[in-house]
C-alpha cells in the first residue's frame, strides 16, 4: 500500500533539506562566512540594517522607495496599457497604429533602453520610473487587446438581443471578459517590473533596496546581500500573493 | 446587397415575421456554400414555429438572419413590416450553448436586459423574482452560472431572454443537450410560457416529436441548398390535453411524425 504523504509535507522536507545543509556547511566550517553567512550572523545583520539603516537611510526607507517606484511605475504602467489594449481589441485602426511600437518595445531588454532614458532624464526618479512604465505597459497592452479579441462571439449577440447599446456591449461584456487575461497581464508586468526595478536601481541610483544590495556588495558585506535578497524576494512573493487575491475575487469565474 | 423590391405584395398584411426570397452564401470561390436558397415564409404574431431538416441544411443560419446578426445575401426579412437590420431586444435568442454572462449572478443575468434598459431597481428585483421562481430558480439567486447543471444555465437562459418581454423568442436547439426528463419538463414549461404570454417562438429542434408537440407550424427543411420542403399546419400545440405521452401517442400525432420523418428521409437521400 501506497503511504499517502500530505503536499504540504513536501514543501516542509524541503525547507528543510536547504536549512540544514546551510547549517552545515557554514557551522561546520565547510564554506567561508564572505561566500555563505550562517543564519545567527544574517539574524546580527537584519537586526543591525533594522536599527541603524543602511547609509543614512533606514531599511524600512530603502524598502519604501524600491516599493513606490514599483507602485508608480507599475500602475501608471499597467493602467495606460490596458487603456491602450482595450482600445486595440476593439478597434483594428488603433491596432494598426500601435502595434509596431508595442511589439517592438516588448522583447526589449529593458536595461537597453535604461541608459537612454538616463541621458534624457537623469539618474533620478523620473528614469525609473519611466523605465518601469514602459516595462508595464506593452505587456498588459498585450494582453487586454487579446483579451478583448478572445471574448465570445456568442456572449456579444446575446448581449444584443438584450437590448445592449454599442457602449453597454464594452461596458458590460467585452471588459468584464477580458479581465481575466487583463490580470493574467498585470501578473506577468508585475514581475517584470519587479525584475526590471532592482536591475535599475543597481545601475543608477544611491537608494532603494536593490542599490543596498550593490553597495553592500562592493564592500564584500555578503551578510548584507544576503538580507536584501530575502527582503527582495519575500517582497515579491508578497506582491504576487496580493495580486493572486484580487484576481481571485474579481474573477472568481475564470475558466469556468 | 441586391434587393428583393416587388416581391413585397406576395406578403400577407397580417405577417407578423417574413422571410422574403432569403438566400444566404457563405464564402467564395471554391469555398463557397449556398446555405439558405429561396427561403420565403411567413408567420403571424402567436404563432410557434418549429424548424427541422437534417443537420447542416441551414437552421442556425435562417435564424441569424431573423436575429439580425447575419445579414442575408439575397432577399430581406421583416418584423412588423420592418426589415431586419441587425440584432434588437424585440427579438430574445436562447442558443444551443447557453452564453450567459459567468461574472454575473444567476439574478444578474435574469435581470440582465432590465439593467440594459435602465429599469427602476425595484422593478427590476420583481421581474428577476417572478422569473427565476417560475423556472424553479429562485433558490439560486445568488449563485454564479458555473454552480448550475446545463437543464438549469438553459432555463436561465430562457428566463434572461424573456425578462425583456421580447416580441418573439428565437431558440437554437435549446434542449439538445438535456436528458430525456429534463427534455420533457423543459417543453412543458416552454410550452406554459407560451400559452401564458401569448408571445411568438421560432424553435429549431432535431428531435421531430418535439417540434410536432410544441409547433403550431412546422417547417421541414431540406439540405443543401437549404430550402423549405414543406411547412404543415400543427394542432397539438393549441390542445388543452398536456398529458405528453397521451398526446404523442395518437394515431394523427404518429402519422404526422412518420410524415416529416420521411420528408427528412429523403432529402437526407437526394
Ligand atoms: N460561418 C460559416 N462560414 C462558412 N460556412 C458556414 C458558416 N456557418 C455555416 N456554414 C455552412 O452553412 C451550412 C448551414 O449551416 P447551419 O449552421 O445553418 O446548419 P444547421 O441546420 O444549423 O445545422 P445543425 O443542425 O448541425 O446545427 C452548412 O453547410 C455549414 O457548413
Ligand atoms: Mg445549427
Amino acid at each position: 500500500m501506497a503511504l499517502r504523504i500530505p503536499l504540504r509535507a513536501w514543501t516542509v522536507v524541503s525547507a528543510l533539506v536547504l536549512a540544514a545543509a546551510w547549517l552545515t556547511l557554514t557551522w561546520g566550517g565547510f564554506v567561508r562566512d564572505l561566500f555563505l553567512p550562517p543564519p545567527d550572523q544574517l539574524w546580527d545583520a537584519f537586526n543591525d540594517l533594522a536599527t541603524d539603516g543602511y547609509k543614512n537611510r533606514t531599511l524600512w526607507e530603502h524598502l519604501q522607495i524600491s516599493l513606490w517606484r514599483i507602485f508608480a511605475g507599475f500602475v501608471t504602467g499597467a493602467l495606460a496599457g490596458t487603456f491602450l489594449g482595450l482600445a486595440m481589441g476593439y478597434w483594428r485602426g488603433v491596432a494598426a497604429l500601435a502595434s509596431p511600437f508595442v511589439e517592438f518595445l516588448r522583447p526589449l531588454p529593458q536595461l537597453a533602453y535604461l541608459m537612454l532614458l538616463i541621458i534624457w532624464f537623469g539618474i533620478g526618479e523620473t528614469s525609473k520610473i519611466i523605465l518601469l512604465f514602459l516595462a508595464a505597459l506593452p505587456v498588459s497592452a498585450v494582453a487586454a487587446r487579446d483579451g478583448v479579441r478572445n471574448v465570445p462571439a456568442q456572449r456579444i449577440h446575446a448581449a444584443r438581443t438584450l437590448g445592449a447599446t454599442e457602449w453597454q456591449v464594452f461596458r458590460h461584456v467585452v471588459l468584464p471578459s477580458a479581465l481575466p487575461e487583463i490580470f493574467t497581464g498585470a501578473r506577468i508586468g508585475v514581475g517584470v517590473v519587479y525584475g526590471t526595478l532592482i536591475a535599475a536601481e543597481i545601475i543608477a541610483g544611491s537608494s532603494g533596496i536593490g542599490w543596498m544590495i550593490l553597495d553592500a556588495g562592493r564592500f564584500l558585506r555578503s551578510d548584507y546581500v544576503f538580507v536584501g535578497i530575502i527582503l527582495i524576494g519575500l517582497m515579491g512573493v508578497a506582491l504576487n500573493g496580493a495580486l493572486v487575491a484580487l484576481e481571485t475575487r474579481l474573477v472568481h469565474w475564470a475558466g469556468r | 446587397m441586391p434587393d428583393a423590391s416587388g416581391s413585397v405584395a406576395r406578403v400577407s398584411s397580417e405577417a407578423f415575421v417574413t422571410f422574403d426570397n432569403v438566400g444566404v452564401t457563405y464564402g467564395s470561390g471554391a469555398a463557397r456554400v449556398a446555405a439558405l436558397e429561396n427561403i420565403s415564409l411567413s408567420f403571424r404574431a402567436g404563432d410557434f414555429v418549429s424548424i427541422v431538416g437534417p443537420s447542416g441544411c441551414g437552421k442556425t443560419t435562417l435564424m441569424q438572419t431573423l436575429a439580425g446578426f447575419l445579414k442575408p445575401s439575397h432577399g430581406r426579412v421583416t418584423i412588423e413590416g420592418r426589415t431586419v437590420d441587425g440584432p434588437g431586444a424585440d427579438r430574445g435568442v436562447v442558443f444551443q450553448q447557453p452564453a450567459l454572462f459567468p461574472w454575473l449572478t444567476v439574478a444578474g443575468n435574469a435581470g440582465f436586459g432590465p439593467m440594459l434598459r435602465g429599469a427602476a431597481k425595484s422593478q427590476r428585483t420583481e421581474v428577476v423574482e417572478r422569473n427565476l421562481r417560475m423556472a424553479g430558480l429562485w433558490d439560486f439567486r445568488d449563485r454564479y452560472p458555473y454552480e448550475l447543471s446545463g437543464g438549469m444555465q438553459q432555463r436561465l437562459a430562457i428566463v434572461r431572454a424573456l425578462a425583456n418581454d421580447p416580441k418573439i423568442l428565437l431558440m437554437d436547439e435549446p434542449f439538445g443537450a438535456l436528458d430525456a426528463l429534463t427534455r420533457e419538463q423543459m417543453q412543458e414549461e416552454l410550452h406554459a410560457v407560451w400559452r401564458r404570454t401569448g408571445m411568438t417562438v421560432l424553435l429549431i429542434t432535431h428531435s421531430v416529436e418535439e417540434a410536432i408537440y410544441l409547433g403550431t407550424d412546422v417547417v421541414v427543411m431540406s439540405q443543401r441548398p437549404g430550402r423549405i420542403m414543406e411547412r404543415i399546419a400543427a394542432p397539438f400545440a393549441r390542445r388543452d390535453e398536456r398529458n405528453s405521452r397521451a398526446v404523442k401517442s395518437l394515431p394523427e400525432f404518429v402519422a404526422m411524425r412518420e410524415h416529416v420523418l420521411s420528408l427528412i428521409w429523403r432529402s437526407g437521400h437526394s
